[in-house]
C-alpha cells in the first residue's frame, strides 16, 4: 500500500489547478494569481492532474486549449481527455492526423473542426502558427494549458499561441532537460531572452504567476526519491513505501568477462536499488564500444535471470525486455547499443537519448554515464537535465555504466566557461554537484562493481 | 568532442604545433578594415589605458596613452583623433534607402569591419559604445561613434559574421594548438603556435613561456600594467607611463601576425553569402540611424518578441551556414559525420537515362555507427550535387544507403555534375530543408506580460 500520506496531499493538491480553472479565486497557493505554475517531480503524476482538471473546466462549461512541446506529448493528452469522456479535437499537422483517431477525439489539420470545440489539444506551434492564420477559426480559450512547460521555449510561436487565452497554467518538471537551440550559446542575456522556458520568460516579465508543486513521486521506489533532492532543490518523498517494491532474480548462469560482472551488478541493483558498473580505463571518446557492450551484457544478463518484480499498482509481474530503458546521451551511443544488443540477440529493450525517455517509466534502466569518456567537464553531457531524466524513469532498479576515467572529471569542481547571469543557478556546477552526489551514494552503499 | 578532434589536439601536442582544423577560412576579411587595440584597469569597463588604432598588417595610425583612465573627458579629450579617424571611415561606408514592401529598406555596397584581439575586447568595445551613446556631455560625435561601434558589435552572434572579428577565436577555430580553451584565448600564444607551424621542432618550452607573458585581452596585467598606471595616475603626472605604449605596440604586433596567418587561409564560399546577408542586415540596422527615415517607433511588448524574432533568425542562419561550410570544406564534413549529420561512403554511381530523363543512383556503404536517416537531404561535399536518401538498410558490419539525384527525387539537384562522379569515397552532409516560415512577432503584447503592454495608451 502507498504512504498514506502522501496519497492524501496528492490528493489534496493535485485537485486545486482544477479549482483554480474552474474558479481563480481558489486554488491554494494558485488563489488570486492570474496565471499558475505547477512544479512537478518527476512521476509525481502532473499529466494526470492536468486532464483531471481540464476535464473539470469543460464539464463546467470552460473553453480549454491544451499545448504541449511534441507531437507525442499532444497525442498522449488528447488520448487521456478522451478516456476520461470529454470530447477533444487533436488540431494537427497533416502528417501528425490520427487515422483512425481513438473514440472521443476528432483528429484533424483543418482549422475550421476547432471551432466550437470544447477541447483542443495541439502543438505550441502548432497553436502559435493557428493563433496568426486561422485566428477566426481558432476563436478564444477561456484558459488554456501547456504541458511539459519548462520545454517549451518563448519563440514567436510561442508568443502567438499565448494569445488565444486570458488564463495560462504552465504544468511540467522543472528539472528536466533544458530547451534546445542549434547556437552554441545563447546571444541574449536578461529578462528578454527567448532561448528560456515560457514558464521563466513570463515569471521575468513580471506575470502574476501562482506556484504549485507536487514533492512527491509515484514512480521511483523509497530509496530512489532522496537522490531527486539535488535536481529540484527540495526534498522529494516517494509514495512508495519500502515494503511495496520488491525484485527477484531467478538463478544466475555461468559467465565470464563482462557478464559476469554486469550479472554481479544486475544482483546488485536489485539488492540497493542501484548499482554501477565500472570498467576500467578511459576512452578516447563518449561513443566507446566496450561501454556499449558492457550495457548490452547488463540487459541480456537481466533478461536471463528471469527477473520478477512486485509493486502496489501491478503486484507480481515478470520483467519483459519492453520494461528495461537503456538512456545514452547521444545519438551515436544509442546505435552502439542497438548493434551491441543485436549482437547479443536481446530484442524489444527500449533504446533512446535521455531526452527520449522523457514522460517514460520502466522497471529496470540501464544508464551510460554521461560521463564516460569524456576528456573534461562539459555543459552537455553534465547537463543537471540530462541526468534527472535518467535517475527518474525506473520503478524498481537501475544500473549505471561507465569507465573508471570518469572519476577523473568529479575529482575536482569543473569552471564554468563563463558566470551565470545574476539570480540564475550555474547548471554546469549543479549538474557536476548531482553527477557526484549520485555516485557517492552508489559508492557508499556498496553498490559499485569493478568488471 | 568528436574522435577527429581528439586525434587532432593529440597531434598539434605531440609536436607542438598548431593543426588545422579546418581548410577554409569562416570569416570574410575586408581590405578595408579597422583594428582597435586597447587596454583598460581591470574592473573598469568604462575606463580606457590607452589606445592603438589603424589598418591591421600597417602601422598605427594613432597610438594614446590616457594619463588617468577613470577621467572620462580627459580620457575622451585624447582620444578625439581616433574618434575623428573611426567616424570618417564610418562615414566612408554609405547606406542607400531603398522601397521595401515593409516601408524602408536600406543597402548598402560594403560594411565596415573592426578587428580587435578577442572576444574580451568585443565586450570591452561594447561597454564603450554603451558609455559612449549615453553621456550627453561628451556630445554628439561621441553618441554617434557609440552608435556606429553598437550596430557593428551586435551583430557578433551571427554565423560567421565579420562585423567584429576576434583574432584570438578566429585562430583557435582554425587551428588546434593542443591546449586548454582559457590558453587559447590568449591571442599571443595563438599566435606563437601558428609561428612555429614553418618550424619542424615547433614551438619550444621558452618560446611559449614568453608568449604567455604577454596578456592580449582588454584587462591588461594587473601587475605590469595596471600597477603603474594607477600610481602615475595617483599622482597626477600628467603622463601615462611609457610601458603603456610599449604594451601597446607589442600586442598590435601579435595583432598583425594573427591578421597575416588568418588571410592566408582561402575564405570559404559559404562565409562569403553569408557576409552579403550580414551587410544587408547592418544596412538596415544603421539606415534608420544615420538618415532618420524609417524608423520604427519601439514598443514596449517587442522586446522580447524582436528577441525571438532574432533567435529564428539567427538559428536558421548558424543551419544554413554550417550545412554550407561542412559541404566546401572536408574536415568540417568529417566532424558532421561524426555527429550523425553526415556521413563518409565508398559509393557506386548509376546513371538511368530513359528519353530525354536521367536518373542518378548512388549505392553506398559505409561502416560508421550513424547514419543519416530514410528520406534526408544530403549534399556531396567538394560538388555541387545534392541527393535524396531513397533507403537504409543495414548489413553485417556496415550500412547501406541509396541515394537518388534527378527529378523523380525531391529537392535533389546537381545532376549534371552528379553524372561526372565515379565510384569512389565522398563524404555526404545532410543539408537542412526549409520549413514553414516564422511567424511575425505579435503586436499585442500576450496576457503573461502586463508590464509590457504592446497597446497605446496602457499604463
Amino acid at each position: 500500500m502507498p504512504n498514506p500520506a502522501i496519497v492524501a496531499a496528492a490528493n489534496a493538491s493535485g485537485a486545486l489547478l482544477g479549482d483554480w480553472l474552474l474558479d481563480p479565486s481558489r486554488g491554494g497557493s494558485l488563489a488570486g494569481h492570474a496565471h499558475a505554475e505547477v512544479s512537478a517531480v518527476a512521476g509525481a503524476g502532473k499529466t494526470h492532474h492536468l486532464t483531471a482538471a481540464a476535464s473539470r473546466a469543460v464539464g463546467a462549461g470552460a473553453r480549454v486549449l491544451l499545448c504541449a512541446f511534441t507531437n507525442e506529448q499532444v497525442i498522449s493528452l488528447a488520448e487521456r481527455l478522451a478516456g476520461g469522456g470529454t470530447q477533444v479535437v487533436h488540431y494537427a499537422a497533416q502528417r501528425e492526423v490520427l487515422l483512425p483517431a481513438p473514440a472521443g477525439v476528432t483528429s484533424t489539420n483543418n482549422p475550421a473542426d476547432c471551432r466550437g470545440a470544447r477541447a483542443v489539444a495541439c502543438t505550441a506551434y502548432k497553436a502559435g502558427s493557428g493563433h496568426h492564420r486561422h485566428a477566426s477559426d481558432l476563436g478564444r480559450f477561456d484558459v488554456g494549458l501547456v504541458d511539459e512547460a519548462y520545454q517549451v521555449r518563448t519563440d514567436r510561436t510561442a508568443l502567438w499561441m499565448l494569445g488565444l487565452a486570458g488564463r495560462w497554467a504552465f504544468v511540467g518538471d522543472s528539472g528536466q532537460i533544458e530547451v534546445f537551440t542549434t547556437l552554441p550559446s545563447s546571444p541574449f542575456l536578461g529578462p528578454s531572452d527567448p532561448v528560456t522556458s515560457i514558464v521563466d520568460s513570463a515569471r521575468e516579465q513580471g506575470a502574476d504567476i501562482g506556484r504549485l508543486e507536487f514533492d512527491w513521486t509515484w514512480r521511483l521506489p523509497a530509496h530512489g526519491a532522496p537522490l531527486l533532492a539535488p535536481f529540484y532543490d527540495m526534498r522529494v518523498a516517494s509514495a512508495a513505501l519500502p515494503a511495496d517494491r520488491e525484485m527477484v532474480l531467478g538463478p544466475a548462469q555461468a559467465a565470464r568477462g563482462i557478464a559476469r560482472a554486469a550479472n554481479r551488478a544486475v544482483q546488485a541493483a536489485a539488492g540497493l536499488g542501484w548499482a554501477f558498473l565500472e570498467l576500467p580505463g578511459e576512452a578516447l571518446d563518449p561513443a566507446d564500444g566496450a561501454v556499449a557492450e558492457a550495457v548490452a551484457a547488463v540487459v541480456a544478463g537481466a533478461l536471463g535471470r528471469g527477473i520478477s518484480v512486485r509493486c502496489e499498482r501491478h503486484g507480481w509481474r515478470p520483467v519483459r525486455p519492453a520494461d528495461i530503458g537503456v538512456a545514452v546521451s547521444t545519438n551515436a551511443q544509442r546505435t552502439l547499443v542497438e548493434a551491441a544488443l543485436r549482437t547479443a540477440r536481446v530484442r524489444g529493450a527500449r533504446v533512446a537519448t535521455y531526452n527520449g525517455h522523457q514522460g517514460l517509466e520502466y522497471a529496470l534502466c540501464v544508464l551510460w554515464h554521461p560521463a564516460s569518456g569524456l576528456g573534461e567537464a562539459d555543459a552537455f553531457y553534465l547537463d543537471m537535465g540530462r541526468l534527472c531524466v535518467g535517475v527518474s524513469r525506473h520503478r524498481h532498479a537501475a544500473v549505471v555504466v561507465g569507465r573508471h576515467g570518469l572519476r577523473r572529471i568529479f575529482a575536482d569542481p569543473p569552471l564554468s566557461p563563463e558566470a551565470p547571469w545574476p539570480g540564475r543557478a550555474d547548471r554546469l556546477l549543479g549538474g557536476w554537484r548531482a553527477h557526484a552526489a549520485l555516485l557517492d551514494h552508489i559508492d557508499s552503499t556498496g553498490g559499485t562493481i569493478v568488471a | 568532442m568528436t574522435a577527429l578532434r581528439e586525434l587532432v589536439a593529440l597531434d598539434s601536442i605531440r609536436t607542438s604545433q598548431a593543426v588545422p582544423v579546418r581548410s577554409r577560412r569562416s570569416v570574410v576579411l575586408s581590405d578595408n578594415a579597422r583594428l582597435i587595440v586597447f587596454y583598460q584597469l581591470a574592473g573598469n569597463p568604462y575606463s580606457v589605458i590607452g589606445v592603438a588604432y589603424g589598418r591591421p598588417g600597417q602601422r598605427p595610425d594613432h597610438v594614446v596613452s590616457c594619463p588617468d583612465p577613470l577621467d572620462r573627458d580627459a580620457v575622451a579629450a585624447r582620444l578625439v583623433p581616433l574618434r575623428d579617424g573611426l567616424l570618417d571611415w564610418f562615414a566612408s561606408h554609405r547606406v542607400r534607402a531603398v522601397p521595401s514592401p515593409t516601408g524602408h529598406g536600406y543597402e548598402a555596397a560594403a560594411m565596415p569591419q573592426l578587428v580587435v584581439t578577442g572576444v574580451g575586447a568585443v565586450e570591452a568595445l561594447d561597454d564603450l559604445a554603451y558609455m559612449w551613446r549615453y553621456t550627453p556631455s561628451l556630445g554628439p560625435d561621441w553618441e554617434r561613434l557609440g552608435r556606429e561601434v553598437w550596430a557593428l558589435t551586435d551583430l557578433r552572434p551571427w554565423a560567421a559574421q565579420g562585423a567584429v572579428v576576434p583574432l584570438a577565436q578566429a585562430l583557435s577555430e582554425h587551428y588546434d594548438f593542443g591546449i586548454s580553451a582559457p590558453e587559447a584565448a590568449k591571442l599571443s600564444v595563438g599566435v606563437a603556435f601558428c609561428d612555429a607551424m614553418s618550424t619542424p621542432a615547433g614551438l619550444s618550452p621558452a618560446q611559449l613561456a614568453l608568449a604567455e607573458e604577454h596578456e592580449a585581452g582588454p584587462l591588461g596585467r594587473p601587475d605590469d600594467l595596471d600597477a603603474p598606471v594607477w600610481e602615475a595616475a595617483l599622482a597626477r603626472r600628467g603622463e601615462a607611463p611609457a610601458v603603456v605604449r610599449r604594451t601597446l605596440l607589442e600586442t598590435w604586433e601579435y595583432c598583425n601576425r594573427a591578421w597575416g596567418h588568418l588571410r592566408a587561409i582561402p575564405v570559404s564560399a559559404a562565409a562569403t553569402a553569408e557576409a552579403d546577408r550580414l551587410r544587408t542586415t547592418w544596412a538596415w540596422r544603421v539606415g534608420a540611424d544615420r538618415t532618420g527615415v524609417g524608423q520604427v517607433r519601439r514598443r514596449a511588448l517587442p522586446a522580447l518578441a524582436s528577441a525571438a524574432g532574432t533567435l529564428d533568425q539567427l538559428e536558421a542562419a548558424q543551419e544554413r551556414f554550417q550545412a554550407a561550410y561542412a559541404l566546401e570544406d572536408l574536415m568540417v564534413a568529417a566532424e558532421a559525420a561524426g555527429e550523425g549529420k553526415g556521413a563518409r561512403v565508398d559509393a557506386s554511381v548509376t546513371v538511368t537515362r530513359a528519353n530525354r530523363r536521367t536518373t542518378i543512383t548512388l549505392d553506398c556503404r559505409t561502416d560508421q555507427p550513424l547514419v543519416p536517416p530514410e528520406g534526408a537531404l544530403v549534399g556531396v561535399a567538394g560538388t555541387s550535387v545534392k541527393a535524396r536518401v531513397l533507403a537504409v538498410t543495414g548489413g553485417p558490419g556496415a550500412w547501406q544507403l541509396t541515394l537518388g539525384v534527378g527529378s523523380d527525387y525531391e529537392g535533389s539537384s546537381g545532376i549534371r555534375t552528379a553524372e561526372h562522379l565515379r565510384n569512389g569515397h565522398y563524404w555526404f552532409v545532410v543539408v537542412p530543408e526549409g520549413g514553414p516560415g516564422p511567424l511575425p512577432p505579435p503586436v499585442v503584447a500576450p496576457p503573461t506580460h502586463p508590464r509590457a503592454l504592446g497597446g497605446a495608451g496602457q499604463p
